[in-house]
C-alpha cells in the first residue's frame, strides 16, 4: 500500500517536472500525488488555451490588414 | 518564510494558470521561495511554448503601421496574446503601440504581462501612462498585478501611483512585492506623514496581523519611530 502510494506520487511528480522541463522545487516535491497532478494539468492546460488562442488570433489579425499586405504577412507568420 | 509572501505566491500562480487561488491551496505548505521559483518555470514553459509562433507574427507586424498593430493587439489577439507577444516587439515600437491602446485594455494586458520580459518596454512608457494604468489596475482591485510591477518601474511612475492609491490598496500591493528591495522602493518613496497614515488606516483591521509582518522587517530608525508606537 505505501510502495504504491509512493509511485503514484514519483508518476506524479515526473509528469510535473515534465511539463516544468526542470526538477520541481524542494518544497514542491513534497505535494501530495493528486494535487502534484492537479499542477501538472494547469500547466498543460494552460499551455493548450495559448496555443488554441494564437492560432485564431493569427487568422482574425489577418482582416485588420490591409489588403496588399495580407500576401506577405500570412507567408511571415506561415499560414 | 511569511504567511503573506505564501499567499501572495499562491495569488499569483492562480493569476498564471487562470484558476482560484483556493484551488492551489494545497501549495500553503511550501515556502514562498520555492513558489516563486515555481511561478518562474511555468511562465517559462507557457511563454517559451508559444514563442515559435508568437515570433513570426511579432515579424510580420513590422510590415504594418503600429496604428494597426494596435487595432489588431485590442479587436484580435486580445490582453493575454498581447502580453505574451510585448517583449517579441521591438521595445521602441511596442511602446509607440502601447501609447494607441485605451488604458483599460493595457490594464487586462498588464494582468497577464511577464514584466521581466518586458523591461524594455514598460521602461519607454511614460510615466503618467504607467499611473493611468495603475490607476485602473486598482480600481479592479488587481494588487498582485501591481506587486509583480514595482520591481520594474521607475520612481517616477510608482511614486505617481502611489499617490493615486488609497492607504489600505498601498499595503494590499506591499504584501505582494516581489521582493524586500521592492518593499524598500516603496518606503523610500512615501513620505512620513502618509506612512503614519498608512498604519492608522490599518490598525483594527484584517491586515493588521500581516503589517507587522511586513515591517517588521523595516530598518531603523524608522521601525521604532513609526511602528513602536503603534504596537505598544
Amino acid at each position: 500500500m505505501v510502495r504504491t502510494a509512493m509511485a503514484d506520487r514519483d508518476d506524479a511528480l515526473a509528469r510535473l517536472e515534465r511539463e516544468l522541463r526542470s526538477p520541481a522545487p524542494a518544497g514542491v516535491r513534497a505535494v501530495r500525488a493528486g494535487d502534484l497532478e492537479h499542477l501538472a494539468a494547469a500547466i498543460a492546460e494552460a499551455r493548450h488555451r495559448q496555443a488554441a488562442a494564437i492560432g485564431a488570433a493569427a487568422e482574425r489579425g489577418l482582416r485588420f490588414v490591409p489588403r496588399l499586405l495580407r500576401g506577405p504577412v500570412r507567408k511571415m507568420v506561415g499560414g | 518564510m511569511t504567511r503573506f509572501a505564501v499567499r501572495a505566491e499562491i495569488m499569483k500562480l492562480a493569476q498564471l494558470l487562470e484558476l482560484e487561488a483556493t484551488e492551489l491551496g494545497y501549495l500553503e505548505t511550501v515556502a514562498a521561495d520555492d513558489l516563486r521559483r515555481l511561478r518562474e518555470q511555468i511562465t517559462d514553459v507557457i511563454y517559451d511554448s508559444g514563442s515559435h509562433a508568437l515570433g513570426r507574427l511579432a515579424s510580420a507586424s513590422r510590415l504594418l503601421p503600429t496604428s494597426v498593430v494596435a487595432l489588431i493587439g485590442e479587436h484580435a489577439f486580445g490582453p493575454m496574446l498581447a502580453a505574451r507577444i510585448a517583449g517579441l516587439l521591438d521595445p521602441a515600437r511596442a511602446a509607440e503601440v502601447a501609447a494607441k491602446l485605451p488604458t483599460p485594455f493595457l490594464a487586462e494586458v498588464a494582468t497577464h504581462l511577464d514584466p521581466r520580459r518586458a523591461a524594455e518596454v514598460l521602461r519607454r512608457m511614460p510615466p503618467d501612462r504607467i499611473a493611468e494604468v495603475a490607476r485602473e489596475l486598482t480600481a479592479a482591485e488587481e494588487h498582485v498585478t501591481l506587486g509583480r510591477f514595482v520591481g520594474h518601474l521607475p520612481d517616477e511612475a510608482i511614486g505617481l501611483a502611489l499617490a493615486d492609491m488609497d492607504d489600505l490598496t498601498v499595503l494590499r500591493v506591499a504584501f505582494v512585492l516581489e521582493d524586500t528591495e521592492g518593499a524598500d522602493r516603496v518606503l523610500a518613496l512615501l513620505d512620513r506623514a502618509r506612512l503614519e497614515r498608512l498604519l492608522d488606516a490599518a490598525k483594527g483591521t484584517e491586515l493588521w496581523p500581516d503589517v507587522l509582518e511586513l515591517f517588521a522587517g523595516a530598518p531603523e530608525p524608522w521601525r521604532s519611530q513609526v511602528l513602536g508606537a503603534r504596537v505598544a
